[in-house]
């Protein structure tokens, strides 16, 4: 054979068996001069291009393919280049990956390595066998091993192909195929037998209990541990020798499924009370394994031969204190019982090795295991040495609050009392908890929030905004950075020193290419933060920039910024124009807020622009002032004349009201009376205006309504609820919302002479728009900074910010962290200073303990610390909420648990509100449900750390708790 | 460049405990260096069982742990010996976790075979076997064995072949330069450390940052910085302290404020566990960030080369010692030294703020081409690309050709600044960008020019 007469067959032949035949009977010299040929062809092939030196043929058969390069990959030209690699290349050339023979050539395959039986097969086997996945099927690689093609290889790629094979289910793939059981088949390759052992050696599938391993598997089916038991009862394979592979292999260092599958396997060979005496030994070395369910079944063996009476207590006791060392619980109980059969009372005295187990114990993190143990010691207490005091001394700090006082009474003395530490107290003025916790009235809604340590520092260069620009393109490191950013920019937008353009090049070179950091400017591209990168833009380009935004379905912006992105679209005009000005909006505060003193001194300096009322910059700033300082800033504003005063004096509490001839100006002055009084009704205080007007925190104050709910599902025996928080916001019902109006009642409106009043030039209006999410996917809040943001608008009331955020972290309860929606930035609102948080507040609040989350879930726990000590948390209000919650049957209450007692171990303070917070909730709780005792288990750490009360209600729910349960056994330990 | 080398450990028996010829348990930890002798350092008994099989157990747990990804490591520590102190330091195959066990003499019983470092074979058969040392028992330890024991116990060889990344190479040695950065920040008892701990999050980690701040007597984490915080990304990271916390004396926390480094000391009577995790789980130890000024701008390589001849092995290097018997200055001895560190031939003990002489038993000539920031600031001046264009003596201009763009670069007192992405995003706190450090060296190199003129 020629190379040409090589090219010619692989270009022509149809047939993979007629190709393979083709190369049969030639020599190994004549295959290594077709070797560099193959090759040669091969890329060409793969590559689509012919060489410069490649023969027509294969230059026209080229040129004639049509379609992409990588669709030809499976062609039957590509593969039966592949073919001729195998029949006449070396092992440098079957080794690359792009050298694959296709599924359906296995036989051509076979029949070219059983005709060449390459030197190089053995390597070729182990290098195929190492790669994540192999072309070869066991049965080829079985059939060349019984007919020394290759020698039979050793690698943990072949007992992986062995077990995967023999435990097909014929589901997978080849349905057609009858698949014996696993028995038969071994039975029938008994030369397969030995490899059993390797199974217990190798990480293969053959041991694990993944439910897909068996999906579609005919009644016959044997997995491999059902194939092991059987041949092992039927004598075909010896039991002492798979009783020990199975030991051995829960030593190795492999998954923990396989593991698992072991010491499956292991109790269902059902080991005799012979065997089980035998084998101590390994079961005492298994208790320190790191996987815990390693350790339990190593306990539960021990427990089968201490029942046996053959338990070797010396080297058991030495030992089963690692148990107590890991965090699983149901181990460390295990071991308990066990040891108290050991030290059960009888009248000799217990092993002080056991005592000092047991004393062990109380290391564990659980206050169940930890009880335990204590009440074990009890008995003995008369028993236990001065050592073994002295140890006990040193556990009372690591043991829970519930448990400390009964260690405290084994010790001698009472010696615990002095060392017994109490959890730390906080700062902030709280007291150690035995006085009752009560939130704060904000019935006044009048509580400071401007601190000096809060102040914003205006920009005050060119430079400097240079500098803080550069950065932020990179990363927001706040919304507070981007207001000082865009103040600047307005302020010192008629400066432009001589190198300016070249120190801006570099910025402007990153946002026209794109290249802009994750959490930057750049991240926002829609909506508010697409504005802001415009203004940008057209800062340092001098030039005009509105980027055209695309809105889709699946894509489109949060109304709430509507406002606020017209006026930063605005100072893009003036900034193009070099026009400067101060802003009346920009904040003189962290969180957003203006002192409203400075605010009347801004408008005194800026009076003279006749405009300024109606610009939405004057409305956006109302939203802002602090309640501090107003009475000061009233005064102040009755210097300022025109519309402008009288505007800034209704907003600041003043006797200026609104006139029909503000009509026009409807926008500034309702912005104003919600500025006044936040949650007031002024529909009457309008009447005159004649506005048509029923937007939620319009002239009528919003409400939010919400319910909790869940969708089922079920995939095969798998179920899950999927949570659903459904919310609606509202005005008081007196009047239809605006956004159902249809067009007659709209035509109607025009023809009466009302003014229609538009969402787009209220704030407070946009601020409520669209708060659930359902069909709505608004993607500017997938960015932090303009997360946290949304509680910028309207510091003042925070209610739609804190709804939006509950509907966007009810979409996302059981789902962990995520880089692409992040949701930890709507908990920012949750630390404005001085704020009440109200039921919205309570509500994101309750949904991030509740969730998985970290970044919420540890947020959450911050801002409920810092609201325990800021009296901002109400425990009524709380209670409500998950009353409300759980309705929803779905909410996971060992994760609120978990928080919930982080919480109440900062201090007794800390701990008296979570437990007022438990005893309101509670009789509204049915304790009675699935994990509902994680809730019981705080009020037991919160009744040990802070001492309060059980009130009648409390008392009467937790008297009702009967039988064995664990809620039934916390209610007892509450009640004392 | 090959981002691994090929190493091959070669041990003369697997470590493990097993019995003595005397019959009692042992734990014998076996050794191999670069060029495949496995040193004898250390034959004797231990004083505290249980507390080296704790700390040597957490020390193969994060040997074997690649903390971002589902990776397993088989990389070996290494020991370091002398009559002082024996050290054990791991890295975790992510380069992102250093841990180091310091065992003074006084926790042993026993005699210093030898000075030096060597690898040390971790292996899953030991690491059971450690959780089962005891007190109440008469261990033995041995660092290596003399090849009288080896001979008639007829061991057979371990081998065990790897890929080293250079990168975990170039992290090993380069996290030393972070450590002289670490303060003290908290010290809480061991009881309250296991608490902070405990609570430390399971299942879902958090993605962004969590602190952990002092809460009283205790530590609290919280996802909001604040004044005195230590950072911490990848709480999983620190949760492997856990076993040690339940028998330790204190718990001490350090960190770098400029870098976000953190240091968890666990404090025995004797000896201490010490665990540093870089800022970012992502992200390993490159001290490159933090060395750029001094490797850009280093001592007289003579100066670093006399310091390299007077270490001989010590548990702590006297710097002023050293600076007189060498005729140098303090900072120039110090800066030797930390050169030294990034090239694996010193540790620093933050714990006692003094450097160690050891030298990591790898090929350690590669890693020294390792310095991709700093090659490419060289690169930057070779093509011409770096410009000096005005100010002061205290205030430098440079314009530096970067990609479709030309970045303008300030050098001063006050401090350097670049308007390149790196620079604006990191303000400087991962070192200086390539462009500060080619203006740095264009300086450099022009002020030396005129000296010589």
């Amino acid at each position: 054979m020629t190379a040409d007469d090589l090219e010619e067959l692989v270009l022509s032949i149809k047939d993979a068996m007629e190709l393979a035949k083709a190369f049969s009977g030639l020599d190994d010299k004549q295959r290594a001069k077709l070797s560099s040929s193959a090759q040669k062809l091969h890329r060409q092939l793969s590559e689509g291009k012919p060489n410069v030196s490649a023969s027509d043929r294969l230059k026209e058969f080229l040129s004639c393919r049509t379609g992409e390069v990588w669709s030809q990959w499976n062609s039957r030209e590509n593969r039966n280049a592949c073919l001729a690699i195998f029949a006449v290349g070396p092992l440098s050339a079957v080794k690359k990956w792009q050298v694959r023979v296709w599924h359906d050539d296995t036989p051509a395959l076979e029949c070219v390595i059983r005709d060449r039986r390459p030197e190089w097969m053995d390597d070729w086997i182990a290098h195929e066998l190492e790669q994540q996945g192999t072309s070869i099927e066991f049965p080829t690689l079985h059939g060349w091993v019984q007919d020394r093609v290759c020698g039979k290889p050793e690698s943990d790629g072949y007992y992986r192909l062995f077990a995967h094979h023999m435990m097909r289910t014929g589901f997978y793939g080849k349905k057609e195929e009858y698949v014996p059981p696993l028995s038969e088949q071994l039975l029938k390759a008994s030369e397969l037998i030995p490899d059993i052992d390797g199974l217990f050696r190798v990480e293969t599938n053959a041991f694990n209990t993944n439910a897909w391993l068996t999906k579609g598997a005919p009644a016959h089916y044997e997995t491999w541990p059902q194939a092991l038991v059987r041949l092992s009862r039927a004598g075909h394979l010896e039991r002492a020798h798979l009783l020990r592979l199975a030991l051995d292999g829960l030593r190795l260092d492999i998954k923990q499924n396989q593991l698992s599958g072991y010491h499956k396997f292991y109790r269902a060979m059902e080991p005799t009370a012979a065997e089980l005496i035998d084998h101590q030994p390994d079961y005492i070395e298994l208790l320190c394994h790191p996987v815990s369910h390693v350790a339990k079944f190593a306990i539960d063996m021990l427990a089968k031969v201490e029942k046996a009476k053959a338990l070797q207590s010396e080297p058991f006791l030495r030992e089963v204190g690692t148990v107590f060392a890991s965090e699983a619980k149901g181990n460390a109980i295990a071991a308990l019982k066990l040891l108290q059969r050991i030290v059960a009372p009888t009248k000799k005295a217990p092993d002080p090795a056991a005592l000092a187990v047991i004393i062990e114990a109380l290391r564990h993190t659980d206050p169940e295991v930890q009880a335990n143990a204590i009440g074990m010691l009890e008995p003995h207490s008369k028993h236990l040495s001065a050592e073994q005091f002295a140890a006990l001394e040193d556990m009372v700090v690591l043991v829970s609050a519930s448990n400390r006082p009964a260690l405290e009474s084994l010790l001698p003395n009472g010696v615990g009392a002095a060392t017994s530490p109490s959890p730390s107290l906080t700062a902030s003025g709280l007291s150690d908890g035995t006085v009752d916790y009560k939130p704060s009235s904000f019935s006044d809604g009048c509580r400071g929030v401007l601190d000096e340590a809060d102040a914003i520092t205006p920009i005050a260069s060119v430079d400097e905004l240079i500098d803080t620009v550069f950065h932020a393109i990179e990363v927001v490191d706040s919304p507070d950075e981007l207001e000082r950013i865009i103040d600047a920019i307005s302020r010192l937008a008629d400066q432009r020193p001589a190198d300016f353009d070249q120190r801006v090049a570099p910025l402007l070179h990153r946002l026209n290419n794109g290249q802009v950091g994750s959490n930057g400017l750049g991240a926002g591209r829609i909506g508010l933060g697409l504005a802001v990168l415009d203004l940008v833009a057209t800062w340092a380009s001098g030039t005009l920039y509105r980027t055209p935004e695309q809105f889709s379905e699946y894509s489109t912006r949060q109304d709430a910024f509507v406002p606020m992105a017209a006026h930063v679209r605005e100072i893009s005009t003036r900034v193009v124009a070099r026009e400067a000005k101060p802003l009346l909006a920009a904040p003189t505060h962290r969180g957003g807020w203006i002192d409203p003193v400075v605010w009347v001194r801004r408008i005194a300096k800026m009076e003279r622009n006749s405009s300024l009322e109606r610009s939405i910059d004057v409305r956006l700033a109302m939203l802002r002032l602090a309640p501090d300082n107003r009475t000061e800033a009233l005064q102040l504003a009755s210097d300022l004349g025109g519309d402008i005063g009288r505007l800034a004096r209704f907003a600041l509490g003043g006797i200026d009201r609104p006139q029909k001839s503000d009509r026009s100006n409807y926008p500034a002055w309702i912005t104003a009376a919600r500025c006044r009084e936040p949650g007031a009704d002024w529909s009457s205080e309008f009447a005159s205006l004649a506005l048509d007007d029923a937007w939620p925190d319009s002239l009528f104050p919003a409400v939010h309504e919400w319910s909790s709910s869940h969708k089922a599902g079920q995939y095969e025996q798998m179920r899950w609820k999927h949570p659903e928080l459904k919310i609606r916001v509202r005005t008081d019902g007196r009047v239809d919302d605006q956004e159902k109006r249809g067009l007659l009642a709209t035509a109607l409106g025009k023809l009466s002479g009302r003014t229609i009043t538009r969402w787009e030039e209220l704030p407070t209006a946009a601020l409520c728009r669209r708060t659930e999410s359902r069909h709505y996917w608004p993607m500017d809040l997938n960015t932090t900074w303009l997360a946290q943001w949304l509680a910028y608008l309207w510091p003042q009331k925070l209610d739609s910010a804190h709804m939006k955020a509950a509907a966007k972290l009810a979409q996302r309860m059981d789902e962990d962290s995520s880089n692409w929606t992040p949701n930890y930035g709507f908990l920012h609102a949750l630390f404005q200073r001085g704020r009440p948080w109200g039921e919205p507040g309570h509500l994101v609040l309750a949904l991030s303990l509740v969730g998985k989350d970290a970044d919420v879930r540890g947020l959450a726990i911050d801002a409920l610390i810092e609201g325990i000590e800021n009296r901002i948390f109400d425990p009524v209000i709380f209670a409500i909420v998950m009353t409300r919650l759980c309705e929803g049957e779905w909410v996971k209450y060992n994760r609120l648990g978990e928080n919930l007692l982080q919480v109440a171990q900062v201090s007794p303070a800390h701990a008296r509100a979570i437990d007022a917070a438990l005893q309101a909730w509670l009789p509204d709780f049915d304790l009675t449900q699935r994990n509902g005792h994680h809730v019981l288990q705080v009020l037991v750490e919160t009744q040990a750390i802070s001492g309060a009360p059980i009130s009648p209600s409390t008392r009467t729910v937790l008297t009702s708790l009967t039988g064995k349960t664990k809620a039934a056994s916390l209610a007892k330990q509450v009640l004392g | 460049m090959s981002a691994a080398i090929d190493f091959t450990y070669s041990y003369a028996f697997p470590s493990n405990v097993q019995q003595s010829v005397k019959g009692k348990p042992q734990l014998a930890l076996a050794t191999c260096n670069a060029d495949h002798a496995q040193p004898h350092f250390f034959d004797g008994k231990v004083r505290q069982p249980r507390m080296l099989g704790e700390m040597l157990y957490v020390l193969s747990d994060v040997v074997r742990t690649h903390f971002f990804l589902p990776r397993p490591a088989i990389l070996d520590p290494v020991v370091t010996s002398n009559e002082e102190m024996l050290r054990l330091e791991g890295f975790s195959g992510c380069c992102g976790v250093y841990a180091r066990v310091d065992l003074p003499a006084s926790v042993f019983e026993g005699e210093c075979k030898g000075r030096g470092t060597t690898n040390v074979d971790f292996n899953n058969d030991m690491r059971a076997a450690l959780l089962r040392l005891r007190d109440e028992e008469d261990v033995e330890f041995a660092v290596g064995a003399d090849e009288v024991v080896l001979s008639r116990d007829g061991a057979k060889t371990i081998e065990k072949k790897v890929k080293l990344p250079l990168r975990w190479i170039k992290g090993f040695s380069e996290v030393q330069a972070y450590q002289p950065r670490l303060e003290p920040r908290m010290e809480v008892t061991a009881a309250e450390g296991l608490r902070f701990v405990r609570g430390l999050p399971k299942g879902s980690r958090p993605k962004m940052p969590s602190y952990a701040i002092p809460s009283g007597r205790s530590i609290r984490l919280t996802q909001r910085n604040q004044k005195g915080a230590v950072p911490i990304l990848g709480t999983h990271r620190v949760k492997v302290i856990e076993p040690l916390l339940l028998r330790a004396k204190g718990l001490r926390v350090w960190s770098d404020d400029e870098s976000g480094a953190s240091a968890w000391e666990i404090v025995y009577p004797e000896g201490t566990f010490f665990l540093m995790i870089s800022p970012e789980v992502f992200r390993g130890f490159s001290g490159e960030g933090q060395l750029l000024r001094t490797l850009a701008t280093p001592p007289p390589e003579a100066t670093i080369a006399k310091v390299r001849a007077a270490l001989k092995w010590q548990s702590q290097v006297d710097l002023e010692h050293l600076a007189r018997d060498i005729g140098a200055s303090g900072s120039e001895v110090e800066a030797a030294l930390g050169i030294l560190g990034t090239r694996g031939l010193a540790g620093y003990d933050a714990i006692n703020e003094h450097y160690f002489h050891r030298e990591l038993p790898f090929d350690l000539a590669k890693v020294e081409e390792m310095q991709p920031r700093l090659g490419n600031a060289r690169k930057l001046i070779e093509a011409g690309k770096v410009r000096q264009v005005g100010g002061a003596s205290d205030l430098a201009k440079f314009e530096v050709d970067g990609t479709g763009t030309v970045h303008l670069v300030t050098l001063s007192e006050d401090g350097d600044s670049c308007t390149c992405p790196w620079f604006s995003k990191y303000l400087g706190q991962r070192g200086a960008c390539k462009h500060v450090l080619a203006a740095t060296l264009l300086m450099q190199d022009e002020k030396t020019g005129s000296e010589d003129l």
